[in-house]
């Protein structure tokens, strides 16, 4: 029971903002007819200006919403007079087309401009959370998927080479679905990105590459969530040492020095960490054998230092699989010792994780559900109470019958194009604090708002706000009854279904 | 009022006007009867500028139309109540008639529009809150005779306004329409309904497959032979 | 009937050119390989001729029956997918392979035509769209059977035999080209036979007015099907040649909306439901593309003198104009539909009327 409604309250937040990205390309569709296929770009648009509004200027993404609104609306605007216009009387796949080129200009504009680099914005509540609904149950479905990824993990890691594959892969599965209950539990993704590396470990080049690029972003994740926690950045560190391995050059030598940033950040709250030390050790080893003259000598120093601390930590420290370094005097020798002491695989310890019995809400995504609230009832009063709102009402039922109003139904359209783009930018900028943020995040949206908007029927404003909860409550329940990896299917196929048996959409004769 | 000289127009390859010739003037009504096809909507969306006309101008109050979008047309006095009706469905009564006064010039003249529509039509004062895409035809057709007025019309252009109604509705409304007309708007009726628009119209045009063929005073064209024949099945 | 007979005594006078006209420029293309050995440039003219492929399979639904699926990446995929799992899985062959990627597609695409093709407009995208994805996502999700995002990695192609003598091991570009050679013009003659077959006439009744082809009495159904199975199998054989020559399929390589989007790109910058539009727009698409990929446009800027590589915007440049490859697709397809809505064969065919115009 608490699943269940741990999983509704989440999609339904997680809902209020796809019916943001909803109404805005309903809007859109409904005054020109036009599907919108850069919504989700204008939407990773918001994401990036609130990114470098709060990083630049400090200003925090549910404060800048109120300024990338009318920025964006600007922008929608300047593309509708500029582009849509132009094609509003030609072949709707050539508008389609239109937009799709629009979208991809501006999701590579922002990979020339921000590389395709994920972002991460990072405020205090991120990753805070609150109890509701205070009721019942505690061993929940997260601590039996937890608990059993774990056991699968400590097997795979002592298992035969050959068995190891199958075991690593079952134990990101379980830590997977762990973690869609939970998104905001740390040590689920932690384990996670252990399972993701131990399974890149055993695979090359490009299929390698791809696993690491995961077990990096599950621990860029937990970080986040946890930033002090040293084990988090020590696991992260030795994934990068892993893919080194596989690596030569200048991209060895780049891992390795992210690698030895990840872990010394850690250690300055852990310095009594043996293994971490020990690590930290033979990465500024690897490091210094890279380079020449006083790059080297700087980094052989650091090392030395690193192996001093190990030792001094290991003689006061009970942990009796500690090695014993008393007796090393070289750095070679450290290095061998080191070597031997990293095939001790990293201690992670399944600690049960301290919540209170309940639902656990996530704070920002709680407080950009009531700014959505804000947004969308605004939207109401304006298209039902102005003049303005009126009239873009009037157009998108009858276009010919608007212009013989009086209307001037070029400029409904900017204006309408403009509202949509500011709906979705202020979406993004309101999950800003809780996803990645990077170039190509837009279609995903897009794919999302095409679902929400047709679930609701093309043009229905209440449709979208609808179709919106029913696609964030869709994912969140397919995430923790089917799977994580399942839940997008689950939503396709609901839009096939709707498509298919009610092409207007739920609330289809209702039109704005 | 209005004079049209020489209107071409073609969709496409098809060419549907040839050299219209055509005026109003002041106070009057005019109709334009025909048969189906025979150009007469087309005209009207030449006047309204929905479509771009081949050749040929389009003067109202002494200002050519040409350079002139749909909307700036109802700005300056010419509303053109569409075949059809075309009502906005999702819309109340109230607001059909609010989007008729959309033009700033005339919302201050809101109130005086609405209650003069009102008197004119007592049954959409009962209706006012239903929505227009549930209303009968009949008061569909009032409701988008109504919408026109709210835009203060100096020239209202009626497009097949009786279309589907049945007969008592189709008497009413062209009672209507002369009662509009006593109130000083001058009207240019399109209209299948031959007998009718003639019998009320000052003077008439009859379109036949896109060519003025005959024009005079709305009584003497009830007489003429070729009308009788053609349209009245006398 | 007498305009009817015109129309095909214009269509293969006009062909008949082209046909010697094509068939010089395959056998010119042909001999490339003996005077042409870097690899970067035969690697180039493999991705024309697969992008050639991908183009002209797409362009029988999209272009000639008027059917704009965005969701080709399933074909795509389901050819490279079918091909590699085959070859990893089952030790069977890439030649042997590639029919089971073509069965495969013709099953996926009859599903897939079941479901879309009760659909029209937007909505046909959309559904496409859908369906495509979550083929993708079933990919992904099932590694007992895919791979799952790990994707497969071929270890090694077999040299190609016959009758005992080894035609080639695979070892450079070369074969990889022939192959490319071999399937463009194929799919090319595949669809001039289906454009000038009644095949093509009833594609087209469909794509220029669907109801009125079927008020006489072309079933929609039947030939929309068609039409996506023909398509279908084409692109499957582009994804097989693709995944044999590049030697690792994923999910986000083959089967993503990019490659579908791609895939409608090349035939609308050529020109949609033309014959040669895909080759065109192949050949203005791949070499930019690639141009930017390779950094040569940055280090094109570079020797210009304008910008010095040592410069802060330089740097930027050089670090950043490969990564936005993509970037040249958006600004050539915005052109394309605001300033030469018939593609860029369109655009040329215009102008050269003009001149003539001009001229006389």
């Amino acid at each position: 029971m608490t699943i269940f409604l741990q999983s509704l309250v989440s999609g339904v937040l997680v809902g209020g903002v796809y019916a943001l990205i909803g109404i805005g390309l309903t809007i859109i569709f409904g005054v020109m007819r036009i599907i919108n296929f850069a919504h989700g770009d204008i939407l990773m648009l918001g994401m990036y200006l609130a990114y470098y509004l709060f990083t630049l200027g400090h200003i925090d993404p549910f404060v800048s919403v109120l300024l990338i609104i009318p920025l964006m609306f600007l922008f929608g605007g300047f593309l509708q007079k500029l582009f849509i216009n132009r094609v509003l009387d030609a072949l709707p796949q050539n508008q389609i087309l239109l937009t799709i080129g629009l979208g991809l200009i501006m999701s590579n504009t922002m990979m020339l401009v921000f590389t395709s680099d994920y972002k991460i914005l990072t405020t205090k509540y991120s990753s805070a959370s609150f109890q509701a609904l205070t009721t019942i149950v505690n061993p929940d479905k997260y601590e039996r998927r937890y608990n059993r990824g774990n056991a699968l993990l400590e097997k795979a890691q002592k298992a035969q080479v050959a068995d190891r594959a199958n075991l690593y892969i079952r134990a990101s599965a379980r830590f997977a679905e762990a973690a869609a209950i939970h998104p905001e539990q740390y040590r689920a993704l932690n384990n996670w990105g252990i399972a993701l590396d131990g399974q890149a470990g055993l695979q090359k080049g490009a299929a390698a590459d791809r696993l690491f690029e995961q077990a990096y972003a599950k621990f860029a994740e937990a970080d986040r969530l946890s930033p002090d926690d040293f084990d988090i950045k020590y696991n992260w560190a030795r994934a990068l040492l892993h893919q080194s391995t596989q690596r030569q050059g200048a991209e060895a030598q780049k891992l390795l020095e992210e690698a030895a940033k990840k872990l010394d950040a850690g250690l300055e709250g852990n310095s009594d960490s043996v293994a971490g030390l020990n690590s930290s050790a033979l990465l500024h080893y690897l490091l210094a054998t890279r380079q020449s003259g006083p790059a080297a000598d700087a980094q052989y120093k650091k090392a030395l230092e690193q192996y001093g601390a190990a030792i001094a930590a290991a003689s006061t420290s009970d942990d009796s699989t500690a090695p014993d370094f008393s007796n090393t005097g070289s750095a070679e020798a450290h290095t061998l010792l080191a070597k031997a002491y990293n095939n001790y695989q990293p201690p992670f310890k399944s600690k049960p994780d301290k919540r209170g019995a309940g639902i656990s809400v996530s704070t920002p995504l709680a407080i950009s559900f009531v700014i959505t609230c804000v947004i969308t009832l605004l939207l109401y009063w304006f298209l039902m109470k102005t003049n303005t709102g009126q009239a873009i009402r009037a157009t998108a039922q009858d276009r010919e019958a608007a212009q013989l109003m009086g209307i001037n139904v070029k400029r409904m359209s900017i204006i309408a194009f403009g509202l949509g783009s500011s709906l979705a930018a202020a979406a993004g900028a309101l999950i800003s604090p809780t996803y990645y943020i990077f170039p190509q995040v837009g279609s995903t949206f897009t794919l999302k708002a095409f679902v929400i908007t047709v679930l609701g029927g093309m043009g229905s404003i209440v449709g979208a706000t609808l179709g919106g909860i029913i696609i964030g409550v869709a994912e969140s329940m397919g995430a923790v009854y089917i799977s994580s990896g399942w839940k997008d299917v689950v939503v396709f196929v609901l839009f096939l279904l709707v498509l298919l048996f009610k092409p207007s959409g739920l609330m289809g004769k209702s039109r704005m | 009022m209005l004079t049209i000289d020489k209107l071409n127009f073609s969709y496409g390859d098809l060419k549907v006007l040839w050299d219209i010739d055509l005026e109003v003037h002041q106070g009057e009504i005019v109709s334009v009867v025909g048969a189906n096809g025979a150009g007469k909507s087309t005209t009207l969306k030449n006047i309204s500028r929905l479509v771009r006309p081949a050749s040929g101008t389009t003067t109202f109050l002494g200002e050519n139309l040409a350079s002139l979008a749909s909307h700036q047309v109802v700005e300056r006095g010419i509303v053109q109540v569409p075949e059809g009706r075309k009502i906005f469905p999702e819309m109340t009564v109230m607001e059909n008639l609010l989007m008729g006064s959309y033009l700033k010039s005339t919302r201050k003249d809101r109130k005086g529009n609405l209650e003069r529509v009102f008197t004119l039509f007592p049954r959409l004062k009962e209706r006012e809150k239903q929505l227009g895409g549930t209303m009968s035809g009949g008061e569909q057709q009032m409701l988008a005779i109504a919408r026109g007025l709210m835009a203060n019309p100096k020239l209202l252009l009626l497009d097949e306004p009786s279309l589907g109604l049945s007969p008592l509705f189709v008497k009413i409304i062209f009672e209507i329409i002369q009662e509009i007309n006593r109130q000083g708007v001058t009207i240019l009726l399109v209209e299948q309904n031959v007998y009718q628009s003639l019998k009320i119209a000052n003077r008439a045009y009859v379109l036949e497959t896109g060519r003025v063929v005959l024009a005079g005073g709305g009584q003497e064209l009830l007489g003429n032979e070729h009308v009788k024949k053609a349209f009245l099945g006398m | 009937m007498s305009t009817l007979k015109k129309l095909s005594a214009d269509i293969s006078g006009s062909s008949a050119v082209t046909v010697v006209a094509g068939l010089a420029v395959c056998a010119g293309l042909c001999i490339v390989p003996f005077f042409v050995q870097n690899p970067y440039l035969l690697h180039i003219m493999i991705l024309i001729f697969l992008s050639t492929i991908m183009g002209e399979s797409w362009n029988i639904l999209g272009g000639y029956t008027g059917q704009y699926s965005v969701g080709h990446a399933a074909y795509f995929g389901t050819g490279a997918y079918a091909t590699m799992m085959m070859l990893q899985f089952r030790q069977v062959a890439p030649w042997y392979g590639v029919w089971v990627g073509l069965a495969a597609a013709l099953v996926v695409a009859l599903v897939i035509g079941s479901i879309c093709f009760r659909l029209r407009g937007p909505y046909f995208v959309l559904a496409s769209i859908a369906v495509a994805e979550i083929l993708r996502l079933c990919t992904l999700n099932l590694p007992s059977l895919t791979n799952g995002a790990e994707g497969i990695l071929a270890t090694g192609l077999p040299p190609f035999t016959i009758g005992g003598t080894v035609i080639t091991d695979f070892s450079t570009k070369i074969p990889f080209y022939y192959i490319g050679l071999a399937l463009a013009p194929l799919t090319i003659l595949v669809t001039w036979l289906v454009q000038h077959s009644k095949l093509g006439y009833f594609f087209q009744a469909i794509r220029e007015d669907q109801d009125a082809a079927h008020s006489l009495g072309i079933s929609l159904t039947l030939y929309k099907n068609i039409a996506l199975v023909i398509s279908a199998m084409l692109t499957s054989l582009a994804g097989s040649f693709y995944a044999i020559y590049v030697g690792f399929v994923d999910p986000p390589t083959v089967m993503a909306l990019d490659i579908s989007v791609q895939i409608v790109l090349i035939c609308i910058i050529g020109g949609i439901g033309t014959i040669f539009g895909p080759v065109i727009g192949s050949l203005v698409l791949v070499p930019l593309s690639e141009a930017l990929r390779s950094n040569l446009i940055a280090s094109l800027i570079f020797k210009t003198g304008l910008v010095s590589p040592d410069s802060k915007f330089g740097g930027f440049l050089n670090d950043n104009l490969a990564h936005a490859h993509a970037l040249i697709y958006g600004i050539l397809v915005v052109i394309v539909i605001l300033f030469m809505p018939e593609g860029v064969l369109g655009f040329l065919k215009k102008l050269a009327v003009k001149r003539k115009g001009g001229e006389a």
